[in-house]
């Protein structure tokens, strides 16, 4: 589905000095798989979403999305493949609920009755009925957050095209938010990726949630991918403890996952 | 099976229809302020005018209705619904509601290419035989490109890491609108009397000098930019929620920026040739609507035209009653109303910052 081969990014920050922020990364995403990124503040995590996603070209190096250079889709193909759900979006007009919804049309054309179903479908799976009318500004970070992910649905919907596989992008998505929110949330990717084998791309810090959901993990440390793998390959606790500092304790119950918790 | 409401479409069609509604109510304010902006002047009241056409003098009337009042009060529909149209493209442009041609120098830059028009036709003769060639395009070209290079400027200036940082906006308004006034004081003082004066006054902005060529030239070039910018209402839309994510939605920003720039420029440098610099009308307006309409570029773009022509169209009628049988300058009135309603606005931005 995605492929990157030796990507680095670097921004200049004075004369002739350069700082490299994303350094040499390969990658390999499968069609329908969770990935999660993983890493300390200022690792380059969501800079690497930013170029995975084709917001911004590195300075180096390949992105093969579906065999092909992502360099050669219009920016409208790419958003009717893939799209991204921000931490904050800052909205300084009182556009309703409603209009940033069918903003997530935009890609698709002029509105049809087909649009407005598949709006609809999203307000009912995410309960936004109540909200649609009301001014974005005036919601609580936790509906805002919610409409937006709502808005990167309808974005994608359907799900099911011919040729055409989906990816979701979220750049540490629920940072701030409520835990019933940041559940939710999680629980409607989890069925996405179940039911239409959707391909998905994590930057979290919630490390149990990656390793309960994610089969392949890779762990950034200064624009490096220090570490790939699965769950049980990455969170061990000299890994925690090495990348982390964080001193862990790893149950290793009948689960599938690993469960840490943090001294 | 019967179809089932779609609560989306259901309240896109309510607010299609509240859209509708101030649409015509819009529209009759609009026919009202024509009928009143022709009817009422300096050289006859209403009452007057109306038992004059009865009476004697048909032909004056005639000449007066078709050839002064007319065409100002097209003028003025023309040069306020440009400039509100261009204020609301310009505040999604900059995601503030504080832009408006006047405070992010494309009026300044305009009234800096008709000031060095004016001073190149005094001094070198090649422009003088151009002008009087081509009078309608001379100055209106100069202003086209003044307008262009000073809002491309404060646009380049209060970018930063591709975001709009407002208060570098308004301090490089600032800073432009200083250079502009400055420039133009000098090459002021080079020129005689009688240019010194018609300039003055010409910078304050008034509807005085509306002719039926200026008329159709403004015509041609405020309709099509403006209904041209209009047809990028989808992608302004999407610029409200940032660059990134309008990036995101597959809007190819680049474009949409320049685009909206250089139609802005379009739309309010020629204008400002022939009317003068007139502030406030591209902030005033879109904001009010925004109360009752929403933000929503669709129904914004279009109300704000039609406001913007009755604002002016009534300041217009002030600015020619009040002090009859001389008159006001337009841009004093329109700032009058303007700079309270801008400080409540950065009264507002404060609140919400802190």
């Amino acid at each position: 589905m995605i492929e990157a081969k030796g990507i680095s990014y670097s921004v200049q920050i004075g004369k002739g000095q350069y700082k490299t922020i994303v350094d040499d990364i390969d990658l390999k995403i499968e069609k329908g798989s969770i990935t999660g990124i993983i890493g300390r503040n200022g690792a380059g995590k969501s800079s690497l979403i930013k170029i995975l996603s084709g917001l911004i070209v590195p300075t180096q190096g390949d992105i093969l999305l579906d065999g092909k250079d992502i360099s050669h889709y219009s920016s409208r193909e790419l958003a009717l493949k893939r799209s991204v759900l921000s931490q904050e979006i800052p909205v300084s007009f009182g556009l309703s609920v409603l209009d940033i919804l069918l903003m997530g049309r935009f890609p698709h054309g002029n509105l049809s009755l087909e649009d407005y179903k598949i709006v609809d479908e999203v307000i009912e799976s995410l309960n936004l009925n109540d909200l649609l009318d009301t001014s974005y500004p005036s919601l609580s970070g936790g509906e805002r957050q919610k409409v937006q992910f709502g808005r990167a649905l309808c974005q994608l919907l359907p799900f099911e095209e011919k040729n055409r596989d989906k990816v979701l992008f979220l750049d540490e998505p629920l940072s701030a938010l409520d835990l019933s929110v940041q559940q939710m949330i999680l629980k409607r990717i989890s069925e996405l990726v179940r039911k239409y084998k959707l391909t998905v791309v994590f930057v979290l810090h919630d490390l149990n949630y990656i390793a309960k959901h994610c089969s392949k993990i890779y762990l950034l440390e200064k624009g490096r991918c220090a570490l790939e793998g699965s769950s049980y390959e990455v969170f061990t606790e000299a890994n925690l403890l090495k990348y982390f500092e964080v001193d862990t304790q790893i149950l290793k119950s009948e689960q599938k996952y690993p469960i840490m918790i943090f001294n | 099976m019967t179809e089932a409401v779609l609560h989306s479409r259901a309240l896109y069609i309510k607010q299609q229809r509240k859209f509708f509604r101030t649409f015509c109510v819009l529209l009759v304010l609009l026919l009202m302020t024509i009928v009143l902006g022709i009817f009422l002047g300096p050289a006859s009241g209403f009452i007057d005018s109306i038992e004059r056409a009865f009476n004697q003098e048909p032909s004056l009337i005639k000449e007066l209705v078709l050839n002064i009042r007319l065409p100002r009060v097209l003028l003025g529909l023309l040069a306020g619904g440009g400039l509100a149209l261009a204020g609301a493209a310009l505040q999604i442009l900059f995601n503030n509601p504080l832009a408006d041609s006047g405070l992010i120098g494309i009026s300044s830059g305009a009234m800096l290419g008709v000031i060095t028009g004016t001073f190149l036709l005094k001094l070198i003769p090649f422009f003088q035989s151009f002008f009087e060639s081509y009078p309608l395009f001379f100055l209106p070209s100069l202003a086209f490109l003044g307008a262009l290079f000073l809002g491309f400027l404060v646009y380049r200036i209060s970018l930063s890491h591709g975001r709009i940082q407002i208060a570098i906006m308004l301090l490089a308004g600032v800073a432009v609108n200083a250079f502009a006034g400055a420039y133009s004081g000098l090459l002021i003082t080079l020129l005689n009397d009688e240019q010194l004066r018609s300039i003055t006054f010409w910078s304050m902005g008034s509807l005085n000098g509306a002719t039926w060529p200026i008329i159709s030239l403004l015509s041609l070039l405020v309709l099509g930019a403006s209904s041209y910018l209009y047809s990028f209402h989808k992608e302004l839309d999407a610029l409200a929620l940032g660059e990134r994510e309008a990036l995101y939605l597959g809007v190819d920003t680049d474009k949409v920026k320049k685009t909206v720039l250089i139609l802005s420029a379009v739309i309010c440098g020629p204008l400002t040739a022939f009317v003068g610099v007139i502030g406030f009308v591209g902030l005033v307006v879109p904001h009010i609507l925004r109360l009752f309409l929403g933000p929503k570029s669709s129904s914004l773009l279009i109300c704000s035209f039609l406001l913007g022509g009755v604002f002016l169209v009534l300041s217009d009628i002030v600015a020619k009653n009040v002090v009859a049988p001389s008159e006001l300058p337009i841009g004093i009135i329109t700032s009058i109303v303007g700079t309270p309603f801008f400080t409540y606005l950065l009264l507002k931005q404060k609140r919400r910052l802190s």
